[in-house]
C-alpha cells in the first residue's frame, strides 16, 4: 500500500501534473483577458516542484519501481530549471507570434511530469510509460505552430522514428522480462544469458535514440530546426537530462548486477558511440551555417561527452566521480542551451511564415554585427557558444572538465583524447558565431527588441553560466552529494 | 368500457394451415427450450466427468476418449446456442414485422401461416435460392468474408450470456467484460463489408455505425459498471446470483443510480445493434441499406439474422445486469441444492426448475425485446450530431455519475443495510405506481381515438 | 485440460498467428493488411486463454481489435491509397537493408532464446489471471505505473487535440 511517505517523494512529479490541470483548465475559465499569467504559473508549479525535492523522503517507492534519491532530485532540479526557462522565452516568443494558448503550457508541463519520473524510474515498465509522457508531450510541443508546414513536418518525423524508438526499447524490455522475470533494474543481478544481453542491447538502442546518440541520430537536425524555438530549448534541455538521467541508472545497474560479461561488452558497445556521437556529431556541425540546426548538431555532439560521463559512472573505480560529472554537464547544458536557443528565438526572422525562406530564417548572417547594435544580447550569446564550446570560464568548461577528470579517473584514455580533440573542433563553428557577432559588419535590418520575458530568460542564463563558471564548487559538491540510490 | 374485438383464427382458415401453424408454435419454443435446458448445461466438467465414470464405465483423468467427450459437449452446446439464435431471429423478424403493421395500421405478413407465422421460414428460404452477388468493384475477399464477422460476434456473445440458472455454455470469470469485447467483432464486420462494397453508400453507413457502436460503447462500459460494483464481479452467472428472484432484489431497484444505469445501458445497446432511434447507418431513406446495400442472397440474410438475434441479446444483458436474471422468488441457492440431489446427474426437481428458471429469464427479455420493437416503430431517427451529443454529453457524464454514486452507495449499503432495502421497496412500489398510471392513460388515449372500440382484428 | 488437447490448440493459435502477422507485412492492400493485424490480435488473444489469462485475452480483444484497429482501418479506408502513392516502386534497395536488418534481428533473437534454453512451465494458483488477481496486482504492486498510465493518456489526448486544430 502507499504511503503518505510515498506520496510525499512523489511530489514534484505531482505538482507538475496539477500545474498541467490548471493551466489546461485555466483555457476554459480564464481566457478572457490576457494570457500572461499563464507563464507565470507554469513557472510557479515548476518552483514548487523545485522545492517540493529536499523535503522527498529518500526511498525505494511503492513497488521498488521507482526510488526517490539524490541523483533523482538533481534531475528534477533541472528540468524544472529547464521548464522555468523556456516558459519565460515561450512567453515572449509565443506572445509575439499571437499563438500563446494554455495547451502549451499545460503540454510542457506534462513533458516535465515525465522527465521527472523518469528521472526516478528503476523499473522498465513505468521508465516506458514516463518516456512516453515526455515524448508524446514533447512531439505535441513541436507540432504546435499549425502555420506552414515545417513545424508539422518536424513533429511527424520524431513522432514516427521515436515511436519506432519506443518499440524497440519495449522488445528489449520484453526480452529482459524474459531473462530474468521481472521489469526491474535490479532484476539484472539474477539473469544472465544472451537474451538478457539481447534485451539490454535494445533497450540501449532506444534510449540512444532518445538521447540522439550517433547511429540513432538522424531525426535531431529536423526536429530541432523545425520545432518551434522555445520548444526546441525546452526538448533540449529537458528530454537528454531525463533520458541520460535513466540511461546511467540502467547502465549502472547493468555493470551491477550481470555476473558475467555482458556489462563489459555493453561497455565497449556504448564507448564506440560515445566516441562516433562526439566524432560525428562535431564533424556535421562544422559546415552549418544555419545556426539552428548548428545547435542541433551541437547537441549531438554534447550527448557524445555525455556518453563519456556515463561510462566513466560504469567503472566501480570511478563511479561516484562519473555520475556527479554527468550531472554536472546535465545541469550546465541545460542553463547554456536555454540560453543559445532564446538569444536564437530573439533573431529568427519572424514573418510572415518562418518558412518562407527558411534556411535563412536562422541563418548566421543574421547575426553579423550583433556586437554594435546589442551589445548585451551578443555578449550573452557569446557566453553561451563559449559554453558550449568548453572555453573557461564558463558552466560548459566545468561540465567538460569533470567529464574528462571522470574518464581520466577510469583510465579511459581513448575517450578523453577523443573528447578533447573533437572539442577543440567545435570550438571552430560556436566561434563562427562569435565572429560574426563582433567582427562583421551588420548585414540586416535591424534585429527586434527582446520581449522583458525573453530577456530575464536569456540574463538568468547567463548569470548562471558565468557564476558556475567562476566558482563551480557549489554545482559540483551538490552533484557529488546526489548519490544514486540502486 | 372498451370493447376489443377479436377473431383468431380468421373464419374460413384452412383447417391444415391452422394445424401447422399451431403445431410450429408450440414446437418451436418446446425445442428451443429443450435444446437449451438439456445440452448447455451438459457443458459442465463434474457432469461430464460423471457421465464418462457411470455411463461410459472409464475413468475420466486416464482415458483417452475424455477429451473427445469435452469436444462433443462443446459442439452440442455450440449447435444449441447457434440454433437457439437463428430460430429467435426468424421469429422476431416476423413478431416484428406485425407489430409494426399494427403500429401504423396496416396488415403485414399475413400469407405464410396463420397471421404469417410461418413467412420467416420463407423468407429464409427464399434468400438462401437467390444469387449471391458480389460486386465487379468489390474486393471480393473481404466482401465475402464480412458477414462472417458480423454472425461471429452476435454467436460468441451467446456463450457467456445465461438464460437459466443452470443454462449457461461458460460461465466466464470475465464474462460481462467478454460479451462486450466479442460485440466489437460486429464492429469490424460492418467497417469491412463498407468498404469492400467498394460504394459510397455503403462506406457512408459503415463509418456511421463504427462511429456510433464505438462512441457508444463508453456509456455501456460505464453503466455496466454499476451492477459490477454492486455484485463484486464481472461473471454474468455472478451478477445474477448477486440478486434475487422478487423485483425488489434486482439491481435495477436496489441502487436509484442502477435504475439510471439501467436506461444509459439500454439506450446505448440500442445504438450498438444499430436499431431506431440509433439507425443511422443503414438509413433506408438517405443510404439504401447502409453497410449492407450491395448484399444479396445468403449474406444479406446473415445481417438481418444477426440484427433480430441481437434483440434477444439487448434483453437478455440488460436482463441479467439489472432485472434479476433468472432468479425464481422464494428459490434461494440452499433450494437449488437440495433439489439437485447428491447424486453425480441432478434429480427430476432440478430440471424442472431449470424450465421454471429458464422460462422467467425468457419473460423478462422478451418484454425487453417488445420495448425495443415498440421503439423502432413510434421513435423517428435522430440526426448524427444529435446522436453523438446524446453519447458523450448526457450518457458519458451520466454513466460517470451513476458509477460514483454507485460506489457511495455501496458503502452505504454495506454500513446500512436496512437503507437499501427500503430504498428497493419504495422505488419498486414508484414504479408500480408510474406504470398503472401509465397503463391506465393508454387505456384512455385509445378509448378517445378508437371511439370506444379496439380493433385486433388483424392479428 | 489435458497436456495434448493444450498443445493442439497452442498450435490452432499459433500457426494463424503467424500467418497473419507475416500478412500484415506482405500485404500489398493496406486494408489487406490491417485485417490481418486484427485477426492477429484475435488469435494472440487466444494463445492468451491457454496461458489463462482470460482478462488480459479480452481486454486485448476490446482495446485492440474493437477500438485500436477499428479506427485504424477507419483512416486507412478513407485514404485508400493506390500503390504509387504508398512509394512501393521505389523501394526496393531500402526493402532489401530492411530485410537483411529483421533477418538479423530474428537470429539474434532466435539465438538468444536458443541459448537461454527451454524453461519448465511454472505451475500458477487458481485464481492466476482473474480479474480479482489482476486487479489486486494493479493496484499494490504496480499502483505508480497504473497511475501513470493515466497521465499518459491525458498527454495523448490533449497533444492529439492541440495538434489536430486547424489554428491557434
Amino acid at each position: 500500500m502507499p504511503s503518505g511517505q510515498d506520496i510525499a517523494a512523489l511530489l514534484p512529479f505531482l505538482l507538475l501534473v496539477l500545474g498541467a490541470l490548471v493551466l489546461m483548465l485555466s483555457e476554459v475559465f480564464l481566457r478572457s483577458g490576457g494570457r500572461g499569467y499563464q507563464s507565470g504559473l507554469t513557472i510557479a508549479f515548476a518552483a514548487a516542484a523545485a522545492l517540493a525535492v529536499p523535503f522527498a523522503p529518500q526511498q525505494v517507492l511503492f513497488g521498488g519501481q521507482a526510488v526517490s534519491d539524490g541523483f533523482a532530485g538533481f534531475v528534477t532540479m533541472v528540468v524544472c530549471a529547464g521548464l522555468a526557462l523556456s516558459a519565460l522565452l515561450g512567453r515572449g516568443w509565443l506572445e509575439t507570434r499571437n499563438m500563446e494558448r494554455g495547451e502549451y503550457y499545460a503540454l510542457a508541463l506534462f513533458g516535465a511530469s515525465g522527465m521527472v519520473l523518469l528521472g526516478m524510474a528503476t523499473d522498465l515498465l513505468l521508465a516506458f510509460i514516463a518516456i512516453e509522457v515526455m515524448s508524446l508531450a514533447v512531439y505535441s510541443l513541436a507540432a504546435y505552430p499549425r502555420r506552414g508546414q515545417r513545424p508539422p513536418e518536424a513533429a511527424f518525423k520524431y513522432f514516427i522514428l521515436g515511436s519506432f524508438a519506443s518499440a524497440i526499447l519495449l522488445y528489449g524490455s520484453a526480452l529482459y522480462y524474459g531473462a530474468t522475470g521481472s521489469t526491474l533494474l535490479s532484476a539484472m543481478r539474477g539473469g544472465g544469458g544472451a537474451l538478457l544481453a539481447a534485451g539490454l542491447s535494445l533497450i540501449l538502442v532506444g534510449l540512444a535514440f532518445k538521447v540522439a546518440a550517433v547511429p540513432f541520430h538522424a531525426w535531431t537536425p529536423d526536429v530541432y530546426e523545425g520545432a518551434p524555438t522555445p520548444a526546441t530549448a525546452f526538448m533540449a534541455a529537458g528530454v537528454k537530462a531525463a533520458a541520460f538521467a535513466f540511461l546511467t541508472r540502467g547502465v549502472l545497474a547493468m555493470v551491477a548486477g550481470t555476473p558475467f560479461a555482458v556489462g563489459n561488452e555493453l561497455g565497449g558497445v556504448l564507448g564506440l558511440l560515445a566516441v562516433l556521437t562526439m566524432v560525428v556529431g562535431n564533424l556535421f556541425a562544422l559546415p552549418q551555417r544555419n545556426v539552428k540546426r548548428m545547435l542541433a548538431y551541437s547537441s549531438i555532439a554534447q550527448a557524445g561527452y555525455l556518453l563519456v560521463g556515463v561510462i566513466a559512472a560504469s567503472r566501480p573505480e570511478s563511479r561516484a566521480q562519473g555520475t556527479s560529472a554527468v550531472l554536472v554537464y546535465l545541469a550546465a547544458y541545460a542553463v547554456t542551451v536555454i540560453g543559445a536557443f532564446s538569444v536564437l528565438a530573439v533573431m529568427e526572422k519572424r514573418e510572415p511564415t518562418p518558412d518562407a525562406g527558411s534556411a535563412d530564417a536562422w541563418d548566421v548572417s543574421r547575426f553579423a554585427g550583433l556586437a554594435s547594435r546589442r551589445p548585451w544580447l551578443a555578449f550573452a550569446m557569446a557566453i553561451f557558444m563559449l559554453s558550449l564550446a568548453g572555453v573557461p570560464p564558463t558552466a560548459g568548461f566545468v561540465a567538460k572538465l569533470s567529464v574528462f577528470q571522470a574518464a581520466a579517473g577510469a583510465k579511459a584514455w581513448g575517450l578523453v583524447v577523443v573528447g578533447v580533440l573533437t572539442s577543440i573542433m567545435g570550438v571552430y563553428y560556436y566561434l563562427r558565431v562569435v565572429v560574426a557577432m563582433y567582427m562583421q559588419p551588420a548585414e540586416m535590418e535591424e534585429p527586434a527588441a527582446a520581449p522583458p520575458t525573453v530577456a530575464i530568460a536569456i540574463a538568468v542564463a547567463a548569470l548562471l553560466v558565468v557564476v558556475v563558471g567562476f566558482s563551480p564548487e557549489p554545482l559540483t559538491a551538490w552533484a557529488r552529494a546526489a548519490l544514486l540510490r540502486m | 368500457m372498451a370493447q376489443f374485438s377479436f377473431a383468431f383464427p380468421k373464419p374460413g382458415t384452412k383447417k391444415l394451415l391452422v394445424g401447422a401453424t399451431l403445431g410450429a408454435a408450440l414446437a418451436i419454443p418446446a425445442l428451443l427450450a429443450g435444446l437449451l435446458v438439456f445440452l448447455v448445461p451438459m457443458v459442465n466438467k463434474p457432469l461430464l466427468d460423471a457421465f464418462i465414470r457411470e455411463k461410459l464405465g472409464h475413468v475420466p483423468a486416464t482415458w483417452v476418449g475424455t477429451q473427445w467427450v469435452y469436444a462433443a459437449a462443446l459442439f452440442l452446446a455450440g449447435i444449441a446456442m447457434f440454433t437457439f439464435a437463428a430460430i429467435t431471429g426468424g421469429i422476431f423478424s416476423w413478431y416484428e414485422r406485425r407489430v409494426a403493421a399494427r403500429i401504423q395500421s396496416r396488415i403485414g405478413p399475413n400469407r405464410v401461416g396463420v397471421a404469417g407465422f410461418l413467412q420467416w421460414i420463407a423468407d429464409a428460404v427464399k434468400l438462401l435460392f437467390k444469387e449471391d452477388l458480389v460486386p465487379g468493384e468489390a474486393d471480393a475477399m473481404l466482401f465475402r468474408a464480412a458477414p462472417y464477422f458480423v454472425v461471429a460476434g452476435m454467436t460468441l456473445v451467446l456463450v457467456a450470456l445465461p438464460a437459466g440458472q443452470a443454462i449457461v455454455v461458460a460461465d466466464l470469470d470475465v464474462g460481462i467484460f467478454y460479451i462486450l469485447a466479442v460485440t466489437s467483432f460486429i464492429v469490424v464486420g460492418i467497417l469491412l463489408s463498407g468498404w469492400s462494397s467498394n460504394s459510397k453508400w455503403s462506406l457512408f453507413g459503415a463509418i456511421r455505425a463504427t462511429a456510433q457502436v464505438v462512441s457508444y460503447e463508453v456509456p455501456a462500459g460505464l453503466a455496466i459498471l454499476v451492477p459490477v460494483l454492486m455484485a463484486g464481479t464481472l461473471s454474468t452467472q455472478g451478477l445474477i446470483r448477486a440478486q434475487g428472484g422478487w423485483p425488489w432484489e434486482w439491481f435495477f431497484f436496489r441502487n436509484p443510480a442502477a435504475a439510471v444505469a439501467f436506461f444509459i445501458l439500454f439506450i446505448s445497446q440500442l445504438a450498438e445493434g444499430n436499431r431506431t432511434p440509433f439507425d443511422l447507418a443503414e438509413a433506408e431513406s438517405e443510404l439504401v441499406a447502409g453497410y449492407f446495400s450491395e448484399y444479396s442472397g445468403f449474406r444479406f440474410a446473415l445481417y438481418f439474422l444477426v440484427e433480430w438475434a441481437n434483440l434477444w441479446i439487448i434483453g437478455a444483458v440488460a436482463t441479467t445486469l439489472f432485472l434479476g436474471g433468472w432468479q425464481i422468488p422464494g428459490v434461494s441457492a440452499q433450494t437449488w441444492a437440495s433439489v439437485r440431489g447428491a447424486g453425480s446427474f441432478p434429480a427430476f426437481g432440478w430440471w424442472a426448475l431449470q424450465f421454471v428458471s429458464l422460462g422467467i429469464f425468457a419473460v423478462k427479455t422478451l418484454f425487453l425485446v417488445n420495448v425495443v420493437i415498440w421503439i423502432r416503430w413510434t421513435l423517428p431517427r435522430i440526426r448524427i450530431d444529435q446522436m453523438m451529443n446524446l453519447c458523450w454529453k448526457y450518457l458519458v457524464p451520466a454513466g460517470f455519475a451513476a458509477m460514483l454514486f454507485t460506489l457511495v452507495w455501496q458503502m452505504v449499503a454495506t454500513w446500512a443495510p436496512i437503507v437499501e432495502k427500503i430504498t428497493a421497496l419504495v422505488v419498486f412500489a414508484a414504479t408500480v405506481w408510474v406504470t398503472w398510471r401509465f397503463l391506465q392513460q393508454t387505456r384512455k388515449n385509445v378509448s378517445l381515438i378508437a371511439h370506444e372500440r379496439v380493433d385486433l382484428s388483424n392479428w | 485440460m489435458g497436456a495434448s488437447a493444450e498443445t493442439v490448440l497452442f498450435w490452432i493459435f499459433a500457426v494463424p498467428l503467424i500467418a497473419s502477422a507475416a500478412g500484415v507485412v506482405a500485404a500489398r492492400n493496406p486494408v489487406h493488411a490491417a485485417m490481418s493485424l486484427v485477426s492477429a490480435f484475435f488469435w494472440l488473444a487466444g494463445i492468451y486463454v491457454l496461458l489463462t489469462a482470460h482478462l488480459l485475452a479480452f481486454v486485448q480483444v476490446i482495446v485492440y481489435a474493437g477500438a485500436i484497429m477499428v479506427l485504424f482501418l477507419f483512416v486507412v479506408m478513407l485514404l485508400s491509397l493506390t500503390d504509387a502513392e504508398l512509394g512501393l516502386e521505389k523501394l526496393s534497395a531500402l526493402k532489401w537493408v530492411g530485410v537483411v536488418g529483421a533477418a538479423g534481428m530474428l537470429v539474434l533473437v532466435v539465438s538468444a532464446l536458443a541459448q537461454s534454453g527451454p524453461r519448465a512451465m511454472r505451475a500458477v494458483g487458481a485464481d492466476f489471471g482473474t480479474v480479482r488477481a489482476v486487479g489486486r496486482i494493479l493496484f499494490t504492486q504496480y499502483l505508480l505505473p497504473f497511475e501513470a498510465t493515466s497521465v499518459l493518456l491525458l498527454v495523448a489526448i490533449v497533444g492529439a487535440v492541440v495538434v489536430a486544430k486547424e489554428k491557434i
